[in-house]
């Protein structure tokens, strides 16, 4: 294993920010995280590049813990590196900040200068390397911080968000810059986005960060409060189009959802159980391929709520579904989780 | 109306012949702020960035003391430094008072706040992201400070600049312990308050002349760096 986390917590004043039981990433591997904002996503990341102490916990690089003294930290993170969600540049030329990390490693000038190259037109800006750091668009800073990472060819590389911000070629040549330093050096890739299809294309792992806990492979569908008593020991909350969705259990009003992608079947011939409780009406936006279970992915959206449905392509082809399509979606009380 | 353009013409043609006893005075003005500015830079830089930079306790308390003595007159570090050079004062036997190194002394003090001050603000403006990039990319402690330092350069040196201009101006420090002596601690300050006090304005409009040109130059010189940052 190349990253081991046990009993990891990090909290600020009395916020409990991250608390992860246990965690392990496997060298050359690539894991998503998801996670809606203020999951703690991007504290993990800080703590695995080795720039954030956790409160609590032991966190083993290569088998050894951490030990949190500059003189130990400094060597490892020169293997483990992160590309910010809104990185920075130097106020230098494009050049000089690709040189930064090469010149500290003592690499060779000439070296130093067949890797910039190399790196920039890894992310297709071959034509900026005098260029102000200032002058670049978003995009292209974050291309630039992309690959003065890569040129460095860490053991690890940590992405947090790193196409939220940029249009979709940059996002394209950010995806295929960092595949490529997996498949070049077997580097470790960790990424945190959004980006749900990305992420179940190229990742072998997806983890699910909620409220700074793992609450499963990423694919969840969660849905917040608030939540009504019902009959039946029910509870009811009403989604944006109308419909009411009912599940048994409840803790609270404010209590979250989590319901297995598995446990939902797609029924294009609408079969309704007698109470007619666990019944939801849709459309297909999406049929993703996941690279990890070579199962597809079916995002439904009910209203403008995705919902997320995990078939083998022999269901698909059975019910015959693609995007457009409407579908009743049937779902199981029995694996709500709550939160 | 008359007093003063005669006295401009005159400063004119002063300023012009290189009046012997004037450029005595701007030289002596020159070195005393020139090293004053020199020595605070030395130790107010690095004060400024290490209170900036690290986190101890006691740092809000630090800034808020330096912060305090930005407003210091100057008469009272006069006060201050003559209760220690004096003949009765415990460096008395160093006999300093009444000489340039008095007045070098003085100055540095009064504006070793000014550069630690604006110091700590410039590099506390610094985007914590900067430290964080450096870091990630490998950076020890020492080369992530230059990072950040270099990144704040621009603010340091107006620190600098705006801690000369203080130096060039004053007067109470540089007649308390230079005692304004013709030819040996006459500053242009010093110089402009005697001939005030003797009614002659000529040399006092000439030397305010030069005082100008000079501040004018230093700032032509800043914004000379600020574009070459820029660009």
């Amino acid at each position: 294993m190349l990253f081991n986390i046990s009993d990891l917590t990090k909290r600020y004043s009395d916020r409990t920010i991250l608390d992860i039981p246990a965690l392990s990433f496997k060298k050359g591997a690539i894991y998503g995280l998801q996670g809606p904002n203020g999951a703690g996503k991007t504290t993990l990341l800080n703590i695995l590049a080795l720039l954030e102490i956790p409160t609590s916990g032991i966190v083993s690089y290569k088998s050894e813990p951490v030990q949190y003294s500059e003189p130990s930290l400094q060597p490892l993170r020169k293997e483990v590196v992160l590309v910010d969600q809104l990185p920075l540049l130097f106020t230098t030329t494009v050049f000089n900040n690709m040189e930064f990390g090469l010149k500290i490693r003592r690499i060779e000038k000439e070296e130093r200068k067949r890797r910039i190259l190399k790196g920039l037109e890894m992310v297709g800006m071959e034509d900026f390397a005098q260029l102000p750091a200032y002058q670049l668009s978003g995009g292209e800073t974050q291309r630039v911080a992309l690959a003065s990472r890569l040129i460095l060819k860490p053991e690890v590389l940590l992405l947090d968000e790193p196409t939220a911000n940029v249009d979709a070629a940059s996002a394209r040549q950010i995806k295929d810059a960092s595949l490529m330093a997996r498949r070049e050096w077997g580097t470790t890739l960790i990424i945190a986005s959004h980006d749900r299809d990305w992420l179940y294309e190229v990742c072998d792992e997806v983890m699910h960060l909620f409220r700074g806990r793992l609450i499963g492979a990423g694919e969840e569908n969660v849905i917040f409060g608030p939540w009504h008593s019902h009959k039946d020991s029910l509870w009811e909350r009403k989604l944006p189009d109308g419909q009411r969705i009912y599940l048994p259990g409840a803790p609270g009003p404010d209590a979250v959802a989590l319901i297995e992608p598995t446990s939902i079947t797609p029924l294009t011939e609408t079969k309704r159980d007698a109470s007619g409780a666990n019944i939801l009406e849709g459309i297909v936006s999406r049929l993703t391929l996941e690279k990890m279970s070579a199962k597809i992915v079916a995002t439904i959206l009910i209203g403008n709520l995705p919902f997320t449905v995990k078939l083998s392509t022999q269901k698909i082809r059975q019910e015959n579904l693609y995007p457009g399509r409407r579908v009743t979606l049937h779902y199981s009380h029995n694996s709500v989780k709550w939160l | 109306m008359n007093l003063l353009i005669d006295s401009f013409i005159s400063a004119i043609s002063l300023v012009i012949s290189m009046d012997k006893e004037m450029i005595n005075i701007v030289t002596v003005s020159l070195k005393v702020s020139g090293y004053s500015t020199l020595f605070a830079s030395l130790l107010g830089i690095p004060i400024g960035f290490l209170v900036a930079f690290e986190s101890f306790p006691g740092k809000r308390f630090m800034i808020t003391c330096l912060n305090t003595l930005l407003a210091v007159p100057t008469v009272v570090i006069g006060l201050f430094v003559y209760a220690f050079i004096s003949r009765r004062g415990v460096l008395g036997f160093f006999d300093l008072l009444y000489t340039q190194k008095a007045i070098v002394i003085g100055q540095t003090l009064l504006i070793l706040p000014v550069v630690a001050a604006f110091t700590i603000a410039a590099i506390s403006r610094i985007d914590q992201r900067y430290r964080k990039t450096a870091m990630t990319l490998g950076a020890n402690r020492l080369q992530t400070a230059f990072v950040i330092f270099r990144e704040a350069r621009y603010g340091v040196v107006a620190a600098v600049i705006a801690a000369y201009g203080r130096v060039i101006s004053e007067v109470g420090i540089s007649m308390m312990l230079g005692g304004n002596i013709r030819s040996f601690t006459r500053t242009m300050t010093t110089a402009m308050a005697l001939e005030y006090d003797k009614g002659t304005f000529t040399l006092a409009v000439a030397l305010g002349m030069v005082l100008l040109g000079l501040s004018f130059g230093m700032n032509l010189l800043f914004h000379l760096f600020q574009g070459r940052v820029r660009s």
